[in-house]
């Protein structure tokens, strides 16, 4: 294992870990990878999956760095901060700029996952040192998200989970059990039946913008986007990006992974396993992106 | 906050760790070395052990909070998880602080699984003067259960079946670890009652608000056996140690921790 703590950044300086391959290449022969924390994951990622992946990486040769954003994990927060995405940008820039001066690695594949999902895709619109991007279990919502129609996902979402549940004697006994958030079931039962209405609709086709995802496939970025089957994320695919992605196939740019079975962490190994065998994969086959 | 981030310990099997300086004269002498407790805990713990190694150094301690071998970012995988290989990385730890920093008082804290792991360590050394056990597993086999129960509880909710047993195979994970067979039987055979050594020195034994060790009579009687000077300390904030395994990232028992860093500041300054 050769890996190395490092404080970069200015005034409060974000703690990271980059991980060398033991045979290094020249630099620009392969992107490195940088990983986005989750929410307020710290930089080990949900279950360390980020270390496990960083490292396999690492032996693939590839250059690797994990960081928290400030507030975040290790990394202190800096006073006068403006908001949770603005600080989160800021610091992907800086991890960005890192690897460029300190390490000369000027082409980076971003991953993150929900938050770090978001994060990595506007971080790559504007960046035009990102070359590629695995975006697992975003939501990718603009921030002025229409209110009725946020509030229409927010209902009609988590179907997977529920449709599930039906084959689960284990559900079943919560639901006959007061366990269940029998309110959250009823709204998305409704929200099912009605379906969303017509003003809904167009605005939920909207939500996606066509735009940037075109920008970035006629930039020549790869994007990998990974769902679990289980998550809500992937219900919002399905209602916003999911017509933009398909409508960018002809570019070869964009592939869609669907983890069947797994929840937004990946919290069985199986599945954990899975998502990052694929996501290695991914990685590997466009690093000549 | 001051804070150095760094690998030590042996070439095969680096251990992560950040050093936190004292503020103030840097001649005190002594310092406290933090155990994470492990898996989803360990998770949810930066905020907590951050601002509880940075007040230590404000009260003038050096600080070293670690991982240990398989967890956050020291070397290895849940495969090299074990009791035996903890202790040794505890160890590793005091002595990489001690040595790095010329210290002659020398501190361990720990919560949960960490909390078990200094006690053990404590016990084991002649040269550990303070404990601090916050929410200690004291048995091993109930507190896989326990950990099975909040597993079984996040998974029934996606309508997944974990394995329910311990032992023989552990094919969902635990919370989103994986449990060997080997790990499972040295925690098996985790009982601070029944093992806790000669612990000496002063101990601060702190628990959530449920009856804990400090209602636990085996323990208390193992306790009586030893020299300890022991203070005890009422977690009011969290309604039990299973907290720790689900709570908010960002949330920091603040009060409970500042009464800890008076108490480690009072003992070994």
């Amino acid at each position: 294992m050769n890996e190395t703590a490092v404080l970069f950044g200015q005034d409060s300086p974000l703690l990271g870990i980059v991980g060398r391959p033991d045979c290094p290449t020249e630099p620009g022969d392969l992107p490195a990878v940088v990983f986005l924390n989750a929410g307020a994951v710290p930089r080990t990622g949900p279950n360390r999956v980020y270390v496990k992946l960083a490292r396999k990486l690492t032996a693939d040769g590839f250059l690797t760095l994990r960081f928290d954003f400030a507030g975040t994990g290790d990394s202190p927060g800096r006073p006068g901060e403006t908001s949770l995405k603005a600080t989160c940008l800021a610091g992907t820039h800086e991890a960005i700029d890192f690897m460029a001066t300190t390490l000369d690695a000027d082409r980076i594949i971003l991953v993150g996952i929900c938050l770090g999902a978001d994060l990595a895709l506007e971080t790559a619109y504007e960046d035009p040192r990102v070359v590629g991007v695995v975006m697992i279990n975003g939501y990718f919502l603009p921030d002025n998200a229409d209110p009725e129609a946020t509030a229409y996902l927010a209902k009609a979402s988590g179907g997977r989970g529920y449709r599930k549940s039906m084959f689960s004697l284990r559900s079943w006994k919560r639901l006959l059990t007061g366990q269940t958030d029998l309110r959250s079931l009823w709204r998305f039962l409704v929200a099912k039946l009605k379906g969303p209405s017509a003003r809904e609709r167009d605005v939920l086709k909207t939500m996606a913008s066509r735009e940037k995802w075109l920008r970035l496939t006629e930039r020549g970025v790869d994007l990998l986007l990974v769902y679990s089957e289980r998550d809500r994320s992937l219900d919002t695919y399905m209602m916003t990006l999911k017509g933009v992605v398909e409508s960018l196939a002809s570019t070869g740019r964009i592939t869609v992974s669907i983890v069947e079975g797994a929840d937004h962490l990946f919290t069985m190994p199986s599945h954990r396993d899975t998502f990052m065998h694929r996501v290695r994969q991914w990685v590997v086959e466009n690093r000549s992106a | 906050m001051t804070q150095e981030p760094f690998y030590f310990g042996e070439a095969s099997r680096r251990l992560f760790g950040i050093y936190h300086p004292p503020e103030g004269p840097a001649g005190t002498g002594a310092g406290v070395v933090l155990c994470y407790p492990i898996g989803q805990a360990r998770m949810r713990a930066p905020e907590t052990f951050a601002r509880w190694a940075a007040k230590l150094a404000a009260a003038g301690l050096h600080v070293l909070r670690f991982d240990y071998l398989g967890c956050g970012d020291s070397a290895g995988d849940e495969e090299q998880w074990g009791i035996s290989q903890w202790l040794a990385d505890t160890a590793a730890a005091i002595e990489e602080l001690k040595d790095g920093c010329g210290l002659h008082r020398i501190g361990l804290a720990g919560v949960r699984l960490g909390a078990s792991l200094a006690m053990l360590t404590g016990a084991e050394r002649k040269d550990v003067n303070a404990m601090v056990l916050w929410d200690p597993v004291l048995n091993g086999r109930q507190y896989i259960q326990e950990l099975l129960a909040v597993h079984r509880e996040q998974l029934g909710e996606a309508g997944q079946s974990p394995i329910a047993s311990a032992k023989g195979g552990m094919d969902s994970g635990v919370l989103g670890f994986s449990f060997s067979d080997r790990f499972v039987g040295e925690l098996d055979s985790l009982d601070l009652r029944r093992r806790g050594g000669e612990a000496a020195g002063d101990l601060l034994l702190i628990e959530s608000d449920t009856p804990g060790p400090a209602g636990d009579t085996a323990f208390r009687h193992r306790l009586a056996k030893t020299d300890v000077r022991l203070r005890y300390l009422k977690n009011n904030d969290m309604p039990d140690p299973t907290v720790w395994t689900t709570k908010s990232y960002e949330q920091v028992p603040t009060k409970v921790l500042a009464s800890a860093v008076s108490w480690c500041a009072e003992v070994l300054l």
